[in-house]
């Protein structure tokens, strides 16, 4: 698919459902800080403000540094969908998952990039590197566990979350690599390495539930109509293995 | 010897440290949000990479393991730095479906 029939199709799928019409409707304000995009090897990262007093962060699609993507095996594209694709899923698969996704929309800012858009996102309380969850909220790990497992998430370190303390509200951050294919590099994947250190690797009713409905789905709960087709496949078949062994995915695989 | 900054889209500097061959030289990290049980895809080799594995190549490549904004990593001082790449930025039409 053309990168611009993939851009068009996610902003009409926007259009349709976002709950958070803010992120895609509130003009530009103005940008706090943009850095990182001068040292090679930083994905860029620019904090901004849309009216409202709406603080974002905002990963422009050019900011993302080519070799971190392709030592992940995506591309600067895939890697702005991905983030934006595993926010419509939790979004679809509903509670506890659109609790723990950050809401994350593609939105050109011009003011930013003329040329191409990025992923938006409001800015989340909260600290990284935080262990707490697995002691406080672990129903929460729980849930990420299935999540990273059933996306293909790459690469889940302390740093791709946040906990809020004050809340006891775990937010999964950071999809961008993501919807991994079969040999594509994973590491770091804390929650579902938990989950099966655990012995909590078999499935719950809710769970399969949820794969179920993907599965049924003609487009993936919409994800066919925007995204790559072989991280669509990809998958689709961990959604099957999933289902048909009623277990997580083995840790690390895509 | 490699430096790193651990910096916040703000533009604070939260953490700093400086790692050898032979280990950990320095830090400075009073939020301890630096985690040496991380593993990275290495800069070099493109394989995960531990601290134990090769102390200097896992702190050159954890930008690609801190890389939100919430918190992210800079590596300012590298004495066997990657080479620059030209990432030639990509151009997409903006569109909208009629009636969308």
């Amino acid at each position: 698919m053309d990168p611009a029939d993939q851009t068009t199709m996610l902003y009409a799928l926007q259009d349709e459902f976002e709950p958070d019409r803010a992120l895609l409707d509130a003009p530009f304000d103005r940008i706090t800080k943009k850095t990182g995009k001068e040292i090679n090897g930083v994905n860029q990262q620019v904090a901004l403000y849309l009216e409202g007093d709406l603080y974002c962060y905002f990963k422009p699609l050019n900011g993302v540094d080519v070799t971190t993507a392709d030592a992940f095996g995506h591309t600067l594209l895939s890697s702005t969908l991905a983030e934006c694709a595993a926010w419509r899923l939790a979004h679809r698969f509903g509670d506890p998952f659109d609790r723990i996704v950050i809401p994350q929309v593609l939105r050109k800012l011009p003011a930013v990039d003329e040329r191409a858009p990025g992923a938006l996102a409001r800015r989340h309380e909260g600290k990284t590197n935080r262990s707490d969850p697995f002691e406080h909220a672990r129903e929460y790990c729980v849930a990420a566990a299935f999540f990273d497992s059933l996306i293909g998430q790459q690469d889940r370190n302390k740093n791709n979350w946040l906990w809020d303390e004050r809340t006891g509200q775990l937010k999964l951050l950071d999809h961008g690599f993501a919807f991994g294919r079969p040999g594509d590099e994973t590491v770091n994947l804390r929650f579902s390495q938990w989950r099966w250190k655990q012995k909590e690797e078999d499935l719950l009713e809710a769970e399969l539930e949820v794969l179920t409905r993907l599965l049924e789905s003609d487009d993936l709960l919409g994800l066919r109509q925007f995204f790559d087709e072989d991280r669509c496949d990809a998958l689709s078949a961990r959604a099957t293995q999933m289902r048909d062994s009623r277990k997580l995915m083995p840790n690390g695989e895509l | 010897m490699v430096k790193v900054e651990f910096h916040t889209a703000e533009g604070e500097v939260v953490a700093t440290m400086a790692v050898a061959a032979s280990g950990l030289e320095k830090i400075e990290d009073p939020q301890s949000v630096v985690d040496f049980t991380v593993n990275v895809i290495g800069v070099h080799t493109g394989k995960a990479v531990a601290f134990d594995d090769d102390s200097e190549e896992w702190a050159r490549s954890l930008p690609r393991a801190y890389r939100n904004p919430y918190l992210f990593a800079v590596v300012v001082d590298d004495d066997n730095p990657v080479s620059p790449v030209d990432q030639k930025p990509m151009e997409i039409e903006e569109r909208h479906l009629v009636g969308a």
